[in-house]
């Protein structure tokens, strides 16, 4: 198997290391972060590193993830190991000066401490090339203004888990709407919905991960 | 409150359990919430009595009783998180046993600690007219919050033993509790409630729950059969992967039917002729529509679920804080008015 197509399958199959125990299979045999060293070190170009073997396969992750054949502890693998090869290519990448293709703030609304989701739109979103700005868990309004303004052209994402917090983004969403910042908001979270979203006035709604990076990209027009 | 309307019955709430036609729509709800109850009792419902009074008084067939048991998540851990409300969560990432050593070290609870004393008290208190429903669960719920949800998913493969361990400890000291509440005769119907999913679908591969949870929830379903006595079962999201498999487990109803999770209609059509459906009204229209919206919805989620029998009217999870009390009553009122066989 060529290095790139052996670092895609170790991603979508969750092998961070040769440490790692999971699966089971490839227990002791080369992980995604030996091989993104190894391919580092065949100068294969950080590129091609990045788009064919980690952006594409995190890419299947996610459609194996809607289909219900794979689960948040099998993702949650395959985002580590991307995130692993990623930490690796990050210096080259700055050095090479390659560019993101677009920005995304995200964070789980006020008093919403749920961020497994918000981590794992994250990761798939780092995953397809978005520089990600990690904003946290119960995040103001102040907050988000302030990394928006911060980041012209900037997308905010944001989650929540309650009824009872998902009433808050609205706040975001009007004192955007009211600045004139030009940065659409996203919006998920389990009690979120297509119909919430609309009357809120969000530029889009994604149901999981896989969808946020579809959701982010459309509302950039990429 | 609501005396006028409706003849309290339990036989026919357990008879719509069992997914047979009663004379009339049984009302359930897996929890209220004390500030609700307050609200419209006008004052805290903090006794057996008060509260199978208060129970009886808004037209529930029964009073839902549970064993006590101190489960202590911290243990000078710091696993869980406070928002500021009075909702403590569950750490999401790392929880209070993350290796075999900190489980050996844990102070569990033995299953001589749990104390069984509310049922007695109800017993005595209780009308002819209403039953007790035992009520415990989270075999896989609390395995998982010992952990962190993000450790329990590593360690789930990284370390399968302690998770086996953990499951076994939880699971053992929870089936006692059905048994033994299998054993009051006074108990008539059994409810096991554990969330084994999201709202897009399984938390985790079913494969795990057929190896570890579903074997303890066979025996609770073993044990309701031999009493001959209704199996609610309790899991929010989407379960049609597992439903087939619940059913043969023994479950006799669902509960809550989430609207975001799963349709009512199609549920209806498919497991019609085998379970009885318990809920589906959206908590969120419960939260934060108008009375008329709720009175609506009530009457379509009872038009979509009630032909035939079969359907317990309530929320689609719980009453929490921040429902509306007067939501709440006229979902209460609307299903006692129109829910007449």
């Amino acid at each position: 198997m060529k290095l790139i197509d052996e670092i895609k399958d170790r991603v979508i199959r969750g092998h961070i290391n040769a440490k790692s125990r999971f699966p089971k299979d490839l227990t002791g045999e080369e992980g995604v972060e030996e091989l993104v060293q190894k391919a580092i070190d065949e100068k294969i170009s950080v590129g091609k590193i990045l788009n064919e073997a980690l952006i594409s396969s995190m890419s299947v992750v996610g459609d194996k993830y809607e289909k219900g054949e794979i689960f948040v502890p099998e993702m949650l693998f395959s985002a580590k190991a991307m995130k692993g090869g990623l930490v690796l290519l990050k210096p080259l990448l700055l050095k090479e000066n390659q560019k993101s293709i677009g920005t995304i703030i995200i964070g789980t609304i006020k008093g919403d401490m749920h961020d497994i989701g918000k981590n794992l739109v994250g990761m798939m979103l780092e995953g397809a090339g978005f520089e990600v700005i990690d904003l946290g868990v119960d995040t103001t309004k102040e907050k988000f203004m302030d990394a928006a303004e911060k980041n012209p052209g900037s997308i905010i994402g944001m989650s929540a888990l309650l009824t009872v917090t998902m009433k808050n983004m609205k706040e975001v969403i009007d004192a955007i709407k009211a600045s004139d910042l030009d940065t659409k908001v996203i919006i998920g979270g389990a009690p979120v919905s297509e119909a919430f979203s609309n009357e809120i006035g969000a530029d889009g709604y994604a149901l999981n991960a896989n969808q946020a990076v579809r959701v982010a990209k459309a509302v950039m027009g990429i | 409150m609501f005396s006028n309307l409706h003849k309290t019955n339990f036989e026919n709430f357990q008879a719509t359990l069992f997914n047979r036609k009663g004379d009339s729509i049984p009302l359930i709800e897996l929890g209220i919430h004390p500030d609700i109850r307050k609200e419209i009792a006008g004052e805290p419902i903090d006794t057996v009595k008060k509260e199978i009074n208060f129970m009886r008084s808004l037209g529930y067939d029964y009073l839902k009783v549970q064993p006590k048991i101190n489960i202590d998540m911290e243990q000078g851990s710091t696993s869980t998180i406070n928002d500021g409300s009075d909702r403590a969560w569950s750490a999401e990432h790392s929880g209070v046993i993350t290796s075999m050593e900190e489980f050996e070290k844990y102070k569990w609870p033995k299953k001589e600690d749990i104390d069984y004393s509310r049922f007695e008290e109800a017993n005595k208190l209780m009308p002819d007219d209403m039953g007790i429903v035992g009520q415990y669960g989270d075999i896989y719920t609390l395995t998982w919050e010992m952990m962190g949800f993000e450790t329990f998913s590593m360690l789930m493969y990284e370390d399968p033993e302690l998770v086996k361990v953990i499951f076994k400890k939880i699971g053992d000291l929870i089936l006692s509790m059905f048994e033994n509440m299998a054993d009051m005769d006074f108990v008539k119907v059994l409810w096991y409630s554990d969330d084994l999913a999201y709202s897009t679908g399984l938390m985790i591969s079913p494969d795990f729950y057929r190896e570890l949870l579903f074997p303890y929830m066979k025996k609770i379903g073993a044990l309701a059969k031999k009493r001959d006595i209704p199996f609610i079962y309790h899991s929010d999201g989407v379960l049609y992967s597992v439903l087939d498999e619940l059913i043969d487990l023994g479950i006799t109803a669902l509960h809550p039917i989430e609207p975001i999770s799963m349709d009512i209609k199609e549920l209806k059509n498919r497991y019609g002729d085998q379970l009885c459906l318990c809920g589906g009204i959206d908590v969120d229209i419960l939260s934060r529509g108008s009375t008329e919206d709720v009175k609506k919805l009530t009457r379509d989620i009872m038009q979509k679920a009630s032909p035939n029998g079969g359907w317990c009217g309530g929320s689609s999870n719980s009453i929490p804080e921040y429902c509306s009390a007067k939501n709440y009553l006229k979902m209460v009122e609307t299903i006692l008015k129109e829910g007449k066989y």
